[in-house]
């Protein structure tokens, strides 16, 4: 790409600026894979609570609840990286 | 002027005014475009009840859906090339939501998931889970990086992270086959579900729907490519979701008072359970189960399952493979990926998976409610029913062979044992189930149509831009014109499209079982490559390669051993074939690298690159410029 190179100082700041992404990632990630392995695992017991609105625990962990998580995963994903963006400088220049 | 300027379609304004502007005059049309929807629909029920025949308002429902989206896809034509393959980058991340929504909800997501976990039962949520967790995936590890490269395809993203030195177009040839394999096996079911509704719903030959079918996708994309394929999958999802949502709503409604599907299902499943603890032994259902088993019928005389219990069909291993097969599969489809180069920012790709997934739990969500009210609606009404006086849903469903009930143990009565039932029933059955009027079932043809056109019009630019832009322009030809490469881009995109529909015709049972091995092998090879690519700048091109070809020779070996060959490897079923395929592509990777000589500087500097928003490509004509 014919962007310039980066000097020391600027490649110190898009080194600091990804490592942050990466270990927000993780954190995403674990919750993510919390959401989807873990009740499954205790389906059986989950399935003699039932909560409001009518739905054994374990179906309601399986079909509606993780997907109201993943929402919330990208939405903080999203936000947090355009703070992250702007803090280092590394935003895209606006399009308008 | 350039004379190609003609030669754009008008209907959607381009973006040169100011994104913001763009995104009003966009709201314009599509509000205006759900008011003209809501309109036919009204005027279709009012000459329903006015005695024009089901018939016929089923030819208006399917002809209307079809044109309004060659309409758009006509009126969204263009000669630009960047236009063509990625849109222009301009579409914003909610359209490019709604687009990718339709784009991946195919016709099995419309018509056959509510049924499979009708009958599954919470062991069939693992495809409500795969099918949406994928999308974190996407965008935490792909596609904000996707977008900062700007490229067109996905073979164009691989081979320029991995497709260096010497023989530098290998990996793209293995990546542009692997495109096409997915693209094909994904299509061709699409192109049958096509045939299938209009079959069923006009009374035509399955092989004239089927080409019925391709010839509405071919107007769909061929003059504009991905630009009149998003402005068309917009179009199809608005017309999907509503006819996926109204059906649904009135059946909530009439068990619980509630319209609103996604609340309301827990009492219907309470409801369900009730049911069950005196229908599954009273003397009647174990006359029948005892008549089967006399028949030599042993699988249909065993003692049902509640709905709700937790690994009765399927076993917590093979429940959390398929979940994880699935997420990384869907994150690792060509066709989807690719619409993540139509973004105008890598910040709006952030959104835009956010968009994406919000539109497909709409349908996600509300698909354990029509299995839900399907069930309780069979429990209360079809079971205990005399043979001859059978509700009309079933008379209707049975002629095609969608609902069998064999009154086995002679007792004149309906047994819920004696019912077999197919997937496709629940949402096709679920309007006559409401006792809703014909409009209602064409909303719902229509809404399938919608959903089967959507995704088999991105597949096929997929297949058809792997061959004009990765093999003929960037292998072949590199010196190609833009007339050249359009002109060819569209030719293949004929050629595709009438092999996928010569396919689907034939009618072959296997096709269906094959979509789900399409997840399996993205699992095993776009994701660990495109992964390791963007995260590890360690990772060379015979890493790449080997990930690629290791990954897909291991998936397929354990798919094709344990579908036909009886292999059988810790009772994992073929569906999770990627559970090996996965973990052998990312080890090759690692350990081919580390034994090869590092990637060079250019490649490395590239990749440093990608790993922040600022400087993205708006867009060239060689979709990349490195």
């Amino acid at each position: 790409m014919s962007e310039p190179q980066l000097s020391t100082t600027q490649q110190q700041n898009v080194d600091a600026y990804w490592s942050k992404n990466v270990s927000l990632i993780r954190t995403l990630l674990a919750i993510w894979a919390a959401v989807t392995f873990i009740p499954p695992l205790f389906a059986h017991q989950l399935s003699q609570i039932t909560i409001i609105g009518g739905w054994p625990l374990h179906y309601f962990l399986g079909a509606i609840f993780p997907i109201l998580v993943y929402l919330l995963l990208i939405l903080a994903y999203w936000k947090k990286m355009d703070d992250l963006d702007r803090e280092y400088g590394l935003a895209e220049e606006e399009v308008d | 002027m350039d004379p190609q300027i003609k030669k754009e379609g008008t209907l959607i304004p381009s973006s040169s005014g100011g994104q913001s502007g763009f995104i009003r005059k966009l709201n314009k049309i599509y509000l205006m475009y759900v008011v003209g929807f809501a309109s036919f629909v009204i005027l279709m029920a009012i000459l329903n009840a006015n005695g024009v025949p089901d018939r016929i308002i089923g030819y208006f429902f399917l002809g209307w859906t079809i044109s309004i989206f060659a309409a758009v896809g006509i009126l969204s034509r263009t000669g630009q090339l960047t236009q063509y393959y990625v849109a222009g980058r301009e579409v914003p991340g909610v359209y490019n939501g709604m687009a990718t929504a339709s784009d991946w909800m195919s016709a099995a997501s419309f018509i056959g998931m509510a049924g499979t976990i009708m009958i599954l039962g919470f062991d069939g949520l693992p495809f409500i889970m795969g099918w949406t967790g994928g999308y974190v995936l996407l965008a935490l590890l792909i596609g904000p990086y996707l977008r900062k490269l700007g490229a067109f395809t996905i073979p164009d993203f691989v081979s320029s992270r991995y497709g260096y030195g010497e023989n530098k177009h290998v990996i793209r040839i293995i990546a542009l086959i692997i495109t096409i394999v997915i693209g094909f096996v994904y299509i061709v079911p699409q192109i049958a579900g096509v045939g299938l509704i209009t079959s069923r719903f006009l009374g035509i030959p399955f092989v004239i729907g089927c080409f019925v079918g391709l010839l509405g996708v071919l107007v769909c994309s061929m003059l504009g490519g991905m630009r009149a394929v998003t402005w068309t999958q917009v179009a199809q999802y608005i017309v999907l979701i509503i006819a996926y949502l109204i059906p649904v709503s009135v059946l909530s409604f009439q068990y619980t008072g509630n319209p609103i599907p996604y609340l309301a299902y827990g009492q219907v499943i309470q409801k369900i359970i009730a049911e069950e603890q005196t229908l599954f032994n009273s003397p009647e259902e174990i006359s029948a189960r005892e008549a089967f088993a006399a028949a030599g019928q042993p699988a249909r005389a065993k003692e049902p399952q509640p709905y709700t219990a937790p690994f009765v069909r399927m076993d917590l291993k093979n429940f959390l493979i398929l979940t994880f097969c699935l997420m990384l599969g869907t994150t690792g489809l060509p066709h989807i990926l690719m619409r993540y180069y139509t973004l105008p920012s890598v910040r709006e790709a952030r959104k835009s998976v956010l968009w994406t997934l919000f539109f497909i739990s709409l349908l996600y969500l509300a698909a354990p409610a029509y299995s839900a009210n399907a069930l309780l609606t069979i429990y209360t009404q079809l079971v205990g029913t005399p043979m001859v006086d059978l509700p009309s849903w079933v008379t209707t469903w049975s002629q095609v062979g969608l609902i069998t009930i064999t009154d086995i143990n002679g007792d004149g009565l309906v047994q819920f044992a004696e019912i077999a039932i197919k997937p496709d029933m629940v949402v096709l059955a679920t309007p006559e189930m409401a006792g809703l009027p014909y409009v209602i079932a064409g909303l719902i043809a229509s809404g399938g149509l919608a959903a089967a056109l959507s995704t088999a019009d991105g597949l096929l630019l997929t297949i058809s831009n792997a061959f004009a832009h990765d093999l003929y322009y960037k292998v072949i030809n590199p010196k190609a014109s833009a007339n050249t490469r359009l002109a060819l881009a569209r030719t293949l995109l004929v050629i595709a499209a009438v092999i996928a529909g010569f396919v689907a015709s034939q009618n072959i049972a296997i096709i269906v079982e094959l979509v789900a091995w399409a997840f399996s092998i993205a699992a095993s090879t776009f994701f660990p490559v495109l992964v390791m690519g963007i995260f590890w700048k360690r990772a060379t091109k015979e890493g790449g390669i080997a990930g690629l070809t290791i990954g897909l020779g291991v998936c397929l070996f354990y798919m094709i051993g344990s579908r036909f060959y009886g292999l059988d490897w810790f009772g994992i079923r073929t569906i999770g074939s990627g559970i090996f395929g996965i973990p052998a592509a990312f080890l090759s990777i690692y350990v081919v690298s580390l034994l090869t000589p590092a990637p060079p500087k250019a490649v490395t500097d590239l990749m440093e690159t990608l790993r922040y928003p600022k400087g993205s490509p708006r867009g060239s004509e060689e979709g990349l410029d490195t």
